[in-house]
Formats: C-alpha cells, sequence, structure tokens
C-alpha cells in the first residue's frame, strides 16, 4: 500500500488520527470535514492513497456511490435538509486542496449561500462542438461504441435550453418594496374605526420561505399579492379562508396584522422577525394557535375575529357614554344592531 | 415524455455514449467546453430513487468519462457534481452527474466558504448522522410530506394538524 506519511487524509481515513467519523468500512470512511460550509459537510475518503477519482478501481467507485447515497440520505433525515450538493475537484485547477482524494458531501437548504451552481458561460458553438468531436472519438477508442448516426449537433437549440429552466422554476419570493403599496392595505369598515395593517420592519424572508415551501397556495398568494399590491376583494376573501397555519405565516411574513392581544406573545414574534429568528417566531405562533384552539372566544377566522373585536368595542363605548351621556338616535339605532348580532351568536 | 433529458436520451440528441443504463450527454449550458453530464436512462429525479446497483455503473462511467475529458481535452482538472434537491440548485427534472474539464485559471469558480461550527454542535451533527446511518437502509424512497389540499376550511377545528 503506498501511503505518503505525510498525508493526513490517509491517517484519518485509517484511525491514526482523530477525527469525527460517521461511517467506515473495509474501504472508505465518511469523516465530518472541519470546516464547513454546511452543518454536515462530510467527507468521503479512500483509505488506500489515491490523489485524484480517475485513480481508483472501478468496485471502489462503485461502492462508494453507494455510500454516498446513504450519506446524502442520512443527512435529508438527520438534519432536515433540502438536498446535498456531491462535489468532486480533480486537480489543483479544479479547486482540489489536498492531495488525497475525496468526496464532498454537503448538506443544502435554499439560500444557504453556498456558491456551487453550474456557472453560465458563454462558448462558441465551434468550441463546443470540437470538444464533442475530440470526446466522441476518445470514447470510440475506449468503449468501442458505435457512433450514434445523425446525432451530430448541428447546433445547441435555445428552445430546449428555455424548456429545461421553465419545468423547474426556483421559488424567489422577496420583500415587496415600500412602494408596492402594502402599506396602503387598509381594511376599511364603514363607520367604523380603521383596521390598519402595519408596516413591519423588513427581514429576509428567505427563513420563511424555507419553512413554507411546502404550502404551495400560500406561496402562490403571496406572489400575488407582491404582483397586484393591496388586497380587494377576492384576495382578500381567499386570506380569510386560508387555514389557520397560513392566516399566521402571512402575519408572520407582515402581510396581515391579526392577534391584537395576547401581547407577550406577539412580543416575542415581532423580536423574533427583527433578529431574523424564525424559530422563536414559530414557537410563538404555534402557542397562538394552540391558544386560539382552547379559547373559543377569539375565533381563529379573520373576518369575524376582527368585526367582532370592533363590535365589542363600540359595544363597550356605546354603554359607558349611555349612563354618563345622552345617546343620540344613531348611537341607538347602533346598539340595537350590535344586541341584535350578539343574541344571534 | 415531459422530461427534456429522457426525450434526448430516446432521440439520442446530444448523446455521445449509451448503454443499458446509462447515458452520456453534453450538457446543453456549458461551464466549459466538454461539459457532459452522466445520466441514467431511466426517469430518476433525485438520488434517493436510484437503485443501488445503477448508481455504481453510472459513477464508474463518470469517472472513465473523467479520465476521457483528461486525456481528449487536455484538461488540466475535472469536477464531478451532483446538484441533489432543488435546495441544493438542481434545475433538471432528471438526475445527473456534471463532469467538467477544467484548465488553469478558467474562471469557473467553484468553492465555498467554510462557516466553522462549535464542538458542540460538530459534536450533535455527527450523533444525528451517525444515528441516520446505521439506520437508513438503501433504495428507499425519501419521506415527502404531503399535505392535505386546502378545501376552503369553514372551521377551525378540522385543521389542528396544520399548526406548524
Amino acid at each position: 500500500m503506498e501511503t505518503p506519511a505525510q498525508c493526513i487524509f490517509c491517517q484519518i481515513a485509517q484511525g491514526k488520527v482523530n477525527a469525527q467519523k460517521v461511517y467506515e468500512d473495509s474501504e472508505i470512511a465518511v469523516v465530518l470535514d472541519i470546516n464547513p460550509s454546511n452543518p454536515g459537510h462530510c467527507l468521503v475518503i479512500t483509505k488506500t492513497h489515491y490523489q485524484v477519482m480517475p485513480q481508483i478501481p472501478d468496485e471502489t467507485v462503485a461502492r462508494m456511490m453507494e455510500v454516498v447515497k446513504k450519506v446524502s440520505h442520512a443527512a435529508l433525515a438527520a438534519l432536515k435538509a433540502q438536498g446535498t450538493t456531491i462535489f468532486v475537484a480533480n486537480g489543483a485547477p479544479a479547486g482540489q486542496r489536498a492531495p488525497h482524494f475525496m468526496l464532498h458531501v454537503i448538506p443544502r437548504v435554499a439560500g444557504d449561500g453556498v456558491k456551487l451552481d453550474i456557472p453560465l458561460i458563454d462558448y462558441s458553438l465551434q468550441e463546443v462542438n470540437e470538444a464533442r468531436t475530440k470526446l466522441q472519438e476518445r470514447i470510440l477508442q475506449v468503449f468501442e461504441f458505435k457512433p450514434i448516426m445523425g446525432a451530430m449537433p448541428k447546433e445547441i437549440p435555445e428552445k430546449e435550453i428555455k424548456i429545461v429552466q421553465e419545468q423547474t422554476p426556483r421559488k424567489n419570493i422577496s420583500r415587496p418594496s415600500e412602494k408596492s403599496g402594502l402599506d396602503t392595505f387598509i381594511w376599511q369598515k364603514q363607520s367604523g374605526p380603521q383596521l390598519e395593517i402595519k408596516e413591519l420592519p423588513s427581514f429576509d424572508t428567505a427563513h420563511v420561505t424555507r419553512f413554507f415551501s411546502q404550502h404551495q397556495e400560500l406561496l402562490s398568494l403571496i406572489q400575488a399579492l407582491e404582483k397586484n399590491g393591496p388586497m380587494h376583494g377576492i384576495e382578500l376573501q381567499r386570506v380569510i379562508d386560508f387555514s389557520p397555519t397560513h392566516l399566521l405565516a402571512l402575519e408572520y411574513l407582515g402581510y396581515i396584522r391579526i392577534l391584537k392581544d395576547k401581547e407577550p406573545l406577539r412580543e416575542t414574534i415581532d423580536e423574533a422577525r427583527t433578529k431574523n429568528h424564525p424559530g422563536r417566531a414559530f414557537y410563538a405562533i404555534t402557542k397562538i394557535g394552540k391558544m386560539l384552539l382552547e379559547d373559543s372566544k377569539h375565533p381563529p377566522v379573520l373576518s369575524n375575529a376582527v368585526k367582532e373585536k370592533i363590535l365589542f368595542e363600540e359595544i363597550e363605548n356605546k354603554v359607558q357614554g349611555k349612563k354618563s351621556d345622552k345617546p343620540t338616535n344613531q348611537e341607538n339605532f347602533d346598539l340595537d344592531r350590535l344586541t341584535d348580532l350578539l343574541g344571534e351568536k | 415524455m415531459e422530461c427534456t433529458y429522457c426525450e434526448w436520451i430516446a432521440t439520442k440528441k446530444n448523446m455521445l455514449y449509451e448503454d443499458e443504463h446509462s447515458a452520456v450527454l453534453l450538457y446543453p449550458q456549458p461551464a466549459s467546453a466538454g461539459h457532459l453530464l452522466v445520466l441514467p436512462r431511466k426517469h430518476i429525479t433525485i438520488l434517493e430513487q436510484l437503485p443501488p446497483e445503477i448508481g455504481g455503473k453510472l459513477a464508474i462511467i463518470a469517472n472513465k468519462m473523467s479520465m476521457i475529458q483528461f486525456e481528449a481535452l487536455q484538461a488540466s482538472g475535472t469536477n464531478f457534481l451532483i446538484q441533489n434537491g432543488v435546495g441544493a440548485g438542481q434545475t433538471m427534472p432528471h438526475l445527473g452527474i456534471h463532469l467538467i474539464p477544467r484548465k488553469d485559471s478558467d474562471g469557473i469558480d467553484l468553492s465555498w466558504k467554510s462557516r466553522p461550527l462549535t464542538e458542540e454542535q460538530m459534536a450533535a451533527v455527527e450523533l444525528g448522522l451517525r444515528e441516520q446511518l446505521e439506520i437508513v437502509e438503501p433504495s428507499t424512497e425519501p419521506a415527502k410530506q404531503e399535505l392535505p389540499k386546502i378545501e376552503r376550511p369553514t372551521h377551525f377545528l378540522k385543521y389542528p394538524e396544520r399548526i406548524p
């Protein structure tokens, strides 16, 4: 076994140097990278010393792929990652930093800032086709593979490239700008107090988007809101008909403001929002949700909750006013209507 | 067929090599000239759906192709990249191994900033992964969270499970 005594990764793989090993078999070891790009960044290394991947025998490569799959699955399950990037650099120009082959498995979440995307670089068709011819020739030699007739591209059509991009549109949700008109979203009750939806301090919605990436309807609604500005008619109805979780999510995002009481929890949410700490906010939101479930006095549906609150406030004001001052006709009318409503309830 | 890449495999468009389980295509938006894509013939979206025997063969083919890139294009390096999942920037509906031939100072930046964790965090990650690696069996499908469809909820109590 050719093992250069200086190679730290050989020593790690063979257990001569302490490392945080998460998997091991006769040929392969998986350790945590000590300088991770994301939590759970793993290195799959061979126990035998190879510098680059092409030196590794086929059986080991196949075995390695199996291990990679296991590690990737474990990262998805244990770390709640949304994906994994599997990366190998062969040779210093490709970004290899150590003289030992290693395969990186990096758990990823959307918007984590790890820049391992395929760069978009324009190459001339000639260059690409030259490379193609060279590769095809060599492949024919190595694999004794018959050329595919008529498959040489005249050009790479642009249309198909576009289709590929359109099939998986990226979810890009950004906080609306101040001019988008959300601050003018005022739900006006006729002859009643105005419920103004406050503009909240700006914060990064990427975290929240991550949490709610499953909630397609919510995302589409937010997109509609951002596109069209203030909510009117049908859209407002859509919000009202949403489930409580969605309402709470919308509230966290700052699109609507419900639950004016529950002040301690409200403070927690606001604080978490300003400090970009969705975890705490969701704890608070969950608590509010549970309280809502137990507390039948505060129905979770926005319209009723808000309307009733207004009604109760009005009644209180009117009753107190009646005791001290003489009510006008208008106030009498209102009071009757409100008491009727209460009686129905 | 909905998947463009399945279509290309069937019509042999841009194809350089194929065998029983795999196909090698030129990537339509190359990062460098000679950027290859090694695909399973079967429509597979993420790594977790890939049967282990096909996975091994794909890796072997990818390794050979990267050798060929070294030889045929006089590349001084190659990158092997799998974007597995939308969170990892996957834009294709078909799982594929990207092989990018590299040259000195070609202007392609595939690096990352390290963000060190505390010892406790590292230990937690290590434990979590270890637990999973003992439990995880090969070729299991990923657990996808399926949410019920929203049908204009009329009462809160119907949807208590929606609370996060």
